[in-house]
């Protein structure tokens, strides 16, 4: 068993595709265990962040965060005091369910982010080095 | 070479690696711009515009039109990068057909002046395009070049590392400097008070710091002890030697790594506000234009 299926208390945490794994927000309780155990670090616990302002309306009148993950600040100010969320677990799941697929490797304007299976890592990393 | 396509050992669909801006899906969009500068040129020389080519003729209208709207189609590169939608965008392939068709902007403007300039908005217009232009193809330089130097330099290091391994020798300095006169510990105080990469604009993209307390103390320190001898291996002295010299690589070294990553944005400065200065004067060209028509 290892660290992070033993971590999962409430079954939350399922294998996707073979290489990453996904926190279902349906089930995950928010105990926090699978952050502890998870051995890369990579989970963390965090509530749904409040909706921001269209992106034209920060571009033009500076409304809101701006693009991208909205600051602690700017969470804490802007969510309703009288409606309490749980923290829940929140992972890479390489963007499942988005048609155009990770979108940091869609965001990245100049072709240094790429996703690579596993078995296809070392291979990878050797040809980059034996090419520099 | 690792642009060159990898074939997975389970015989799953080659996938493409490492493939730049430029190089974009075999140099698509510069094989597109390359096809719409001839068209433009060969049809500049071909078609007969009477009494000479200018913007106002039927073949100068097409060309502005489709100038005006080649810019702002090139300015909306700004949304997409921030507008994390879902969808098969790609923000390299934006970049890519960004950076070539921005360029055919040179051969298409130019065309569209009849190369007849003077001292008019529509000329203003003419000169923040190519403003924009030339910092564009700065970008791409630094783009193309900074990344490789950056990994240089940092050595597999992070920056949060390399600020805490200064840090580190800060702290060691000054326990070493417990134990010095009040001369020599001033020297390494003035060390470790200063603000290492303060100063403005022109240090951190030069890189260059005159005024660098650490090197005026090891300096200092140097100078002074060039002509005595030797105390043993125990001198404290020694140690804050060796550590200053220490941090002076370490600050060399983090100096360097704020210059390159400022580089990468400097040209920023000048291509945006110029982009939004091409918008405004465009926009009185088009509209003294019809208004004077």
């Amino acid at each position: 068993m290892t660290p992070a299926s033993a971590a999962v208390t409430a079954s939350a945490i399922v294998p996707s595709d073979g290489c990453s794994t996904r926190a279902a927000q349906l089930t995950c309780i928010g105990c926090g265990n699978c952050q502890r155990y998870c051995p890369y670090g990579v989970i963390r616990m965090d509530k749904v962040p409040p909706k921001k302002p269209s992106l034209l309306s920060w571009l033009f009148f500076g409304a809101g965060p701006g693009p991208g993950e909205p600051d602690k600040q700017w969470v804490a100010n802007n969510s309703d005091p009288s409606v309490e969320k749980a923290k829940k677990a929140i992972k890479c799941d390489m963007c499942a369910g988005i048609a155009g697929g990770p979108a940091c490797v869609r965001a990245c304007p100049t072709g240094a982010a790429i996703r690579v299976a596993p078995e296809e890592f070392l291979t990878v990393a050797k040809l980059e080095n034996e090419d520099a | 070479m690792a642009s060159n396509a990898v074939a997975s050992q389970t015989g799953r669909k080659r996938v493409a690696m490492h493939d730049g801006f430029l190089k974009h899906a075999g140099y698509r969009w510069l094989k597109i711009t390359a096809f719409i500068i001839l068209v433009c040129i060969v049809s500049y020389i071909f078609i007969d515009v009477s009494p000479r080519h200018n913007g106002g003729s039927w073949y100068g209208y097409t060309l502005g039109t489709i100038g005006a709207l080649l810019i702002l189609w090139l300015t909306m590169l700004g949304f997409r990068k921030r507008a994390m939608t879902t969808g098969s965008w790609s923000l390299k392939a934006w970049t890519s057909a960004h950076i070539y068709l921005g360029l055919s902007l040179i051969v298409i403007g130019t065309l569209h002046t009849g190369f007849q300039l003077g001292w008019n908005i529509h000329t203003a217009a003419y000169v923040f395009m190519m403003i924009v232009i030339i910092s564009g193809v700065f970008g791409i330089y630094f783009y193309a070049t900074i990344p490789e130097k950056l990994s240089d330099n940092r050595d597999e290091m992070t920056e949060t590392e390399m600020l805490e391994n200064l840090r580190s020798l800060d702290r060691q300095l000054h326990e070493s400097a417990q134990s010095l006169s009040a001369e020599h510990a001033t020297l390494v105080l003035q060390s470790l008070e200063q603000d290492p990469f303060g100063g403005g604009f022109m240090r951190r993209i030069s890189g260059r710091y005159p005024d660098c307390a650490t090197r005026l103390a090891q300096a200092d320190l140097r100078r002074e002890r060039a002509y005595q001898p030797k105390m043993g291996s125990d001198d404290p002295l020694d140690k804050v030697d060796a550590l200053l010299e220490k941090k002076e690589a370490t600050l060399a070294r983090v100096r360097r790594h704020l210059k390159l990553k400022a580089m990468l944005q400097v040209w920023l400065f000048i291509h945006v506000p110029m982009t939004f200065a091409l918008i405004a004067s465009l926009s009185a060209h088009i509209i003294s234009v019809f208004f004077y028509w």
